[in-house]
């Protein structure tokens, strides 16, 4: 039995009173006092754990944002470059309150497990199962739309696997 | 039809098989207040007049046949619309998938139609499920129905409204960090999220694979009981699904039973709306007072949970969102006669992909990418670990359910907290402060309406969550059915009355 006001979990380590200044930018401020003092006030952020120091909290200039885009296939123009480094930096310094907890020997867990240490990967049998027909899969291509739908209709098994999603010219550059 | 206006999902399912009211007059009636509140409101993004009046009628002939229309027989639901139905439209509230037609049926919704249900319509959300006020939506922000100056939490705002303003009587939704139970909060009404793996989510286009999970959101903890009992169960289409048998989800109604809260400092610590606060309080003492036991517990700060969730779902999310690219499927850009592969996934994706979603890939390709890996996915990951071991020493400990806010405070004002001058882009990310804990440890989550707080007038509702072990979804519902019990049944939102 537990006696009513037990603290339950003594190894999680709390941020209470304690401080950390200069990690927030300054012109950014809450709308009222009411608005989330704790999370902006500074009294979540506090020393780095003395068992753990990952190298986080760099911040992000408009130029990584457009690495960033490159490398995640997007198109972002300066301006909205420019907005977006000043948010993720402060999303990256709010990142930096996890240097205070005590991860050392802690396990990653990319995902939740309810059986710790059985293997529970559950593998179907590898048969062969329904799939969608090609030509159903096709048209919902927006480039293969129509020539899919005609070819459904017209030879709903034989031809339906002969279709292609259409993609600009890879190999030689030009048109597509 | 002998049924009363705003009837709940067993209550409905019970007069249709008796033969009290037809599915057609149900729906019908359900339809209707869809389109005389959906202007002010926005809740819908599709509505199937033809095809869910069909559907009734062909459940009335079954009925007059003689033969079992289902336990939903002809009730009408809703449906959020990155839940994929192989008719009308799956947009995600994205210009990327605003013309996508699904080839298929999500298994969730599958279940719900072979349950006798019919599903009238597709729900608002933030783009992909991204965001916490629906105000990221490209198809217009969802008013909240208490207020419709303020928003209905998100993303499954679409949703809460519809649910909360008596449109249908059960929606599903989504929550990979809050995204039912914070709406639920908002708007009023009954949100949960099963452990993860108890919904298959096949179907349910993908945010953050390790965090998605479908569930109901309806306006009685029996309904949300009903609801989850019926999507749940393991699908060879979701290798993720739990073989555990999902009858185990059911409202064990034994208020003789005993059952002990946990109440972290934050349920109500400073973080939390002053009037929020005293709602909690006041509820807290009502539980006291009706026998239940309540301890203080402690677990990981809210402020770590959304650090760690903010890094692990962005992460899955870049990864996730690479299929939309403009060649398989979505909005395709129009190309220059010299533009190369490289253009058409640029271009499309620029087009299609609205800013919250972009900012959000660019966040999670950050801390993936070489050098940053370590110091914050793999961080993040080990902080997940200990917030899951946190919970189980809790509940390891004689802890039936713990008590969390739905939200940290009601509902905000449009544009309140999104972007400008003078706005932290963190503000919008702690809506979500008392939630994704819960998904990132797996575990069940309801959100129940713990009362209300006057905003110059105006009633806003207030939520507070029970969450509980792994798998006892059961807990959790008996749990919400205590607090419902003194809060009430859930109130029908006046839904524009206000506006």
């Amino acid at each position: 039995m537990m006696a009513p006001s037990s603290t339950i979990n003594p190894n999680v380590i709390t941020t209470q009173n304690t401080t950390r200044d200069g990690l927030i930018t300054s012109d950014i401020a809450p709308r009222s006092a009411a608005d989330l003092p704790r999370f902006l006030g500074g009294s979540t952020l506090i020393p780095p754990s003395p068992h753990y120091h990952p190298p986080m909290a760099e911040p992000i200039s408009p130029d990584d944002v457009q690495r960033l885009a490159r490398l995640a296939r997007l198109a972002i123009d300066d301006d909205a470059c420019a907005d977006i480094a000043g948010r993720l930096t402060r999303v990256i310094d709010h990142m930096d309150c996890l240097r205070t907890l005590d991860l050392e020997g802690v396990a990653p867990m990319a995902h939740v497990s309810f059986k710790e240490g059985i293997d529970e990967t559950r593998l179907r049998d590898d048969e062969p199962g329904e799939t969608l027909p090609p030509g159903l899969i096709a048209a919902m291509a927006p480039q293969a739309h129509e020539e899919a739908h005609e070819q459904a209709q017209e030879a709903p098994t034989e031809t339906d696997a002969d279709v292609f999603f259409s993609v600009p010219k890879v190999i030689g550059g030009g048109s597509s | 039809m002998t049924l009363p206006a705003h009837a709940g999902v067993l209550e409905t399912a019970s007069a249709v098989r008796a033969g009290e009211a037809t599915a057609e007059e149900v729906t019908k009636a359900a339809l209707a207040r869809i389109d005389a509140l959906n202007p002010a409101l926005n809740a819908f993004l599709q509505v199937f007049h033809d095809e869910s009046l069909e559907r009734a009628r062909a459940i009335d002939a079954r009925i007059a046949k003689g033969g079992d229309p289902g336990p939903l027989a002809g009730v009408p639901i809703a449906i959020k619309d990155n839940i994929c139905l192989s008719w009308g439209k799956t947009t995600c509230a994205s210009r990327m998938l605003e013309h996508y037609e699904s080839p298929f049926t999500a298994t969730a919704a599958q279940r719900l139609l072979d349950a006798g249900a019919v599903l009238v319509g597709k729900t608002n959300l933030d783009e992909f499920a991204m965001g916490s006020s629906n105000e990221h939506s490209a198809f217009g922000p969802v008013r909240n129905p208490w207020d419709t100056a303020r928003v209905p939490g998100g993303s499954s705002g679409g949703s809460a409204a519809a649910v909360a303003s008596g449109m249908v009587p059960a929606a599903l939704g989504s929550d990979t960090g809050g995204s039912i139970r914070q709406p639920a909060g908002l708007c009023g009404c009954v949100g949960l999220k099963p452990t993860y793996g108890r919904v298959s989510r096949s179907g349910l286009v993908a945010f953050a694979s390790s965090l998605d999970q479908i569930g109901p959101l309806t306006r009685s903890v029996q309904d949300a009981a009903l609801i989850a009992r019926i999507i749940s169960g393991p699908d060879p289409l979701d290798a993720t699904t739990s073989p555990l048998d999902a009858e185990q989800i059911a409202l064990f109604d034994d208020a003789s039973a005993p059952l002990t809260l946990g109440i972290p400092p934050e349920t109500t610590g400073e973080t939390v709306d002053p009037r929020a606060r005293e709602v909690l309080l006041g509820l807290i003492g009502s539980l006291r007072a009706a026998g239940v036991r309540t301890v203080d517990v402690e677990l990981p700060l809210p402020e770590h949970a959304i650090a760690a969730y903010y890094i692990v779902a962005p992460a899955e999310a870049s990864s996730n969102l690479a299929r939309f690219d403009g060649v398989r499927y979505g909005h395709r850009a129009q190309l220059a006669p010299n533009d190369t592969l490289d253009d058409l996934y640029i271009k499309s994706r620029a087009e299609g992909l609205g800013p919250e979603v972009r900012r959000r890939i660019v966040l999670g390709t950050h801390v993936l990418s070489s050098g940053y890996h370590d110091a914050y996915y793999t961080t993040a990951l080990r902080a997940r670990r200990i917030i899951k071991s946190a919970y189980d020493d809790v509940f390891d400990r004689g802890v039936d359910a713990v008590l969390l806010p739905a939200s940290p405070g009601p509902a905000f004002r449009l544009a309140e907290k999104l972007e400008g001058p003078g706005i932290d882009p963190m503000a919008l990310y702690f809506e979500d402060a008392f939630t994704v804990s819960a998904n990132l440890a797996g575990l069940p989550g309801i959100s129940v309406p713990a009362g209300f707080v006057d905003e110059a007038g105006t009633r806003l509702p207030i939520g507070i969550q029970c969450i509980t072990r792994a798998h006892d979804e059961a807990t959790a519902l008996r749990a919400a059915h205590a607090i419902e019990q003194i809060t009430g049944a859930a109130q029908v939102a006046p839904a524009g009355a206000t506006a």
